[in-house]
């Protein structure tokens, strides 16, 4: 468990060390309320010759009292990939998908592809000697949706 | 690198990300409206190294009046307009609009604005048409740039051929103190490397050569310039007449990642000469060409993703897709989705029924009822409000509209309609209606694929019986008493495949030798009258009741649709009490488990039996003779029922077997 106050802290340490960085994470929403910012990051790629960009939000689930990743992929003309194409493009195909569902960003208000925080509280105990509890969940977790998270960030674990 | 060769440039390209559209189709709607003049917006491009070729991003907040600052973004003020139709879109000057959009950058460089904001060098501007109805949106964008102004390449390499590491840390540590306003353009001294905003050129005039040219690029092609350069050297141009035809050195700065450290390793320098021949260009190019190479517009629908109806709809279907990949793989649920359903009663069953129905994803809902929606109603029939009461909303219209408004992508309708009963004799007057009605309901059950009976009157069920038998429907049945229920599925009718798996302790009855509502409860006279599941008693019943079976129905109803054999489907009665189903039994069952043929509930002791019976030979709704009648004569058959049910057991044989007369439909109460 992390509760808001934590979660905020290690946000902006985070956003600290991307600006450092130059890696494009920033702090979006009203910073001064309970959940009312979060994390994000856009990162172009190429499929199949396309481009796509893929947007990746940080934010806080109150209820499971943990961070959740949620992204959603869009084209260059603004349309959105539906789920099964996310999971073509993040190469899932066949494999039985347990932890990818839909939910509604908690700021936004709008449907995210997000990563069920069901087990998220676990790996948060596993993570309990990181100093900055948020960087170890991410850049494990971020790789299964594309989002690799520089070694750099290791320095504040 | 030969003399005689022109700097190529390559151009930027459009990245719209999807907030841009939900922000455009807000203020077309709520703002701009009919407005058609411009709007100013912001747009992004990022110096810092991908494996892309460069484009320029907008988003929601290309809209605000002060363009996001974001780290490694450089911002780019461009105008949107947003034509009204489809034809002024077409219409649309579009070298006049990309010339006016030129000539902005051009008078920003002789009023001198470029040298205070080196960003209004780059500008872009947007061509779109918006049909909000289909949520198509038409889009074309041009990133202006003079189209005669050329560069004679004389050296194009990595600046480390240049510099050694140190040199270009120190280069990157001044760069990274510039402003982020003052990044697009500025001057790097040769020696020392210091950096000067933009606006130096006008003091330097004569030292000029001490300096790189400097700029941001967006591109990280090697070979090629990224197109920012071209509004650059007409700034040049304009503002050193001592450049004119003479070698300039310039800098592309490129930021990357190199073994974890922000490097310039990948910025170039280029050496190129700028032409002699000087003067306010007088043709602007840089429309983008659309996903088939050509010049033209773009299109993209966006239905899915804007469209509030298309969002509900797909959240719930993949809500439903979420049952399928976690924990039933061989689910079917288009067959599910695809399922029309006929709901004949639209009271406290009615509702729950189609409820559960729309949580399965069932899109395709018919309800029937004949009365109003009743003061006593709205706190026990979940789709009907206390302002359909005072409306006095007909009951099966009130559920179909509040139903779509619960979700919008249910197809629903309702239908008012007195179902014709045995026993209810038709006078000459109300012969044409009771004809009509007829046709009307047969209609709706061969429409169908899924009958549910949910009235609260026994005979009104016995028409519907024989139609959904007769058309080959699945027929399901749920049945009130006070604290009982009955829930059950009619035996279809028809030769099947061989299914004999019988299991130890249970009688196996195929789906084509179930029986019927009416088989079942004269075959059942004996249960005491505490038991009596049915409404037979009448219609007050414990709150709870109707949403149990109404929730159980529809369970049921599920579990056929996805046998493999469907209505046809086997069911297993316990012979023995210490008999259980357990995994290994080879019973017909289907992925959500066993098919029983009914199920009886007691709330008195929380209690719920799974009986299964033989369809009756006499039976007055479902038996051979019954069903030859009806293919035989028709409406003439059914007149004669409804005018007398005796009809009924004469013709079944039953009249000579009965003994208890309240157990027969004829004494049933017409009240409901």
């Amino acid at each position: 468990m992390l509760d808001w106050e934590e979660f905020s802290k290690h946000l902006s340490q985070m956003k600290s060390l991307s600006d450092e960085l130059l890696d494009g994470w920033a702090i979006l929403g009203k910073t001064g309320t309970e959940n009312g910012a979060y994390l994000a990051k856009k990162v172009p790629r190429l499929f199949e010759e396309a481009l796509l960009l893929f947007e990746y939000n940080v934010v806080y689930d109150l209820s499971y009292g943990v961070p959740k990743l949620c992204f959603n992929v869009f084209r260059t003309d603004g349309s959105m990939l539906q789920l099964n194409e996310c999971i073509h493009v993040l190469g899932f195909d066949g494999e039985p998908v347990l932890v990818l569902t839909q939910m509604d960003h908690p700021v936004l208000q709008r449907p995210f592809f997000t990563l069920h925080p069901c087990k998220t509280s676990e790996f948060m105990d596993f993570c309990s000697n990181s100093k900055n509890p948020l960087v170890s969940w991410l850049s494990a977790i971020g790789p299964t949706v594309g989002l690799n998270l520089a070694n750099e960030y290791s320095q504040c674990t | 690198m030969e003399q005689s060769q022109l700097l190529q440039f390559v151009p930027f390209s459009s990245c719209i990300n999807h907030s841009f559209w939900n922000k455009y189709t807000e203020i077309k709607l709520d703002v701009d409206k009919l407005e058609e003049k411009g709007r100013s917006i912001w747009g992004y491009y990022s110096y810092i190294e991908s494996q892309l070729s460069p484009f320029i991003e907008v988003d929601s907040t290309s809209f605000n009046i002060k363009g996001a600052d974001l780290k490694g973004q450089l911002a780019v003020a461009g105008k949107l307009f947003n034509k009204n139709t489809i034809e002024n879109f077409k219409d649309c000057d579009k070298m006049g609009l990309i010339k006016a959009s030129g000539d902005e950058i051009w008078e920003n460089i002789i009023n001198g604005k470029c040298l205070k904001s080196p960003g209004l060098l780059n500008s872009f501007v947007v061509l779109s048409f918006a049909d909000l109805k289909k949520y198509n949106y038409y889009y074309w964008f041009g990133f202006p740039a003079p189209s005669n102004v050329n560069l004679k390449l004389n050296v194009i390499e990595d600046i480390s051929g240049k510099f050694n590491n140190d040199q270009m840390d120190q280069l990157y540590v001044n760069y990274s103190n510039l402003c982020e306003d003052q990044k697009h353009f500025f001057l790097v001294h040769k020696e020392h490397f210091e950096m000067k905003h933009l606006e130096a050129v006008v003091d330097l005039k004569d030292t000029l050569d001490q300096y790189y040219m400097a700029f941001s690029d967006a591109c990280f092609d090697p070979k090629y310039s990224g197109w920012v350069l071209k509004n650059f050297m007409l700034f040049l141009m304009y503002y050193c007449d001592k450049l004119r035809g003479k070698q300039v050195d310039f800098l592309s700065f490129r930021v990357s990642r190199e073994n974890g450290k922000i490097s310039l390793l990948k910025s170039l320098l280029i050496r190129a000469s700028l032409p002699e021949e000087f003067g306010k260009p007088e043709a602007w190019i840089g429309w983008e060409r659309n996903e088939r190479g050509k010049m033209g517009p773009r299109m993209v629908n966006l239905k899915s993703s804007i469209d509030p109806q298309c969002l509900a709809e797909t959240a719930v279907d993949l809500n439903l897709k979420l049952m399928k990949w976690r924990l039933l793989p061989d689910i079917d649920l288009e067959k599910i989705k695809n399922a029309k359903c006929l709901l004949l009663g639209s009271g406290t069953l009615g509702c729950s029924v189609a409820r559960v129905l729309l949580g399965w994803g069932v899109r395709q809902i018919k309800f029937v009822d004949n009365s109003t929606v009743s003061y006593s109603n709205p706190v026990r029939q979940s789709l009907f409000t206390y302002e359909d009461c005072v409306a006095g909303k007909p009951k099966a219209q009130a559920a179909a509209d509040n139903l779509k408004k619960i979700f919008p992508g249910v197809e629903s309708e309702g239908y008012n309609l007195t179902i014709p009963m045995p026993g209810h004799p038709v006078g000459e007057s109300t012969l044409e209606h009771t004809k009509e009605t007829v046709d009307k309901l047969r209609d709706l059950i061969v429409e169908s694929d899924v009958v549910f009976l949910l009235m609260d009157s026994r005979e009104s069920r016995w028409l519907p019986t024989l139609l959904g038998l007769v058309y080959g429907k699945l027929v399901l049945n749920a049945a009130l008493g006070f604290d009982t229920y009955l829930v059950m599925r009619h035996g279809v009718r028809g030769e099947t495949q061989n299914c004999s798996n019988n299991v130890k302790g249970f009688k196996m009855i195929k789906g084509n030798n179930l029986g019927c509502y009416f088989c079942n409860d004269i075959t059942a006279p004996g249960n005491s009258l505490k038991d009596r599941s049915l409404d037979q008693q009448c219609t007050v019943t414990r709150p709870g009741i109707s949403q149990i079976a109404g929730a159980l129905v529809v369970e049921l109803a599920i579990s056929i649709l996805q046998h493999k054999l469907g209505g046809f489907a086997p069911a297993y009665y316990k012979m023995q009490k210490s008999a259980e189903i357990c995994e290994d039994s080879a019973v017909e069952d289907c992925i959500l488990g066993v098919l029983p043929h009914s199920l009886r509930g007691f709330l008195s002791t929380f209690t719920q039996v799974l009986p299964a019976t033989e369809k009756y030979n006499q039976c007055i709704a479902c038996s051979d003779s019954i069903v030859e009648a009806y293919r035989t004569k028709g409406f003439e058959f059914l007149l004669n029922v409804f005018n007398s049910s005796q009809v009924l057991e004469d013709m079944t044989g039953l009249t000579e077997m009965y003994t208890l007369k309240d157990n027969t439909i004829m004494d049933m109460s017409d009240s409901e």
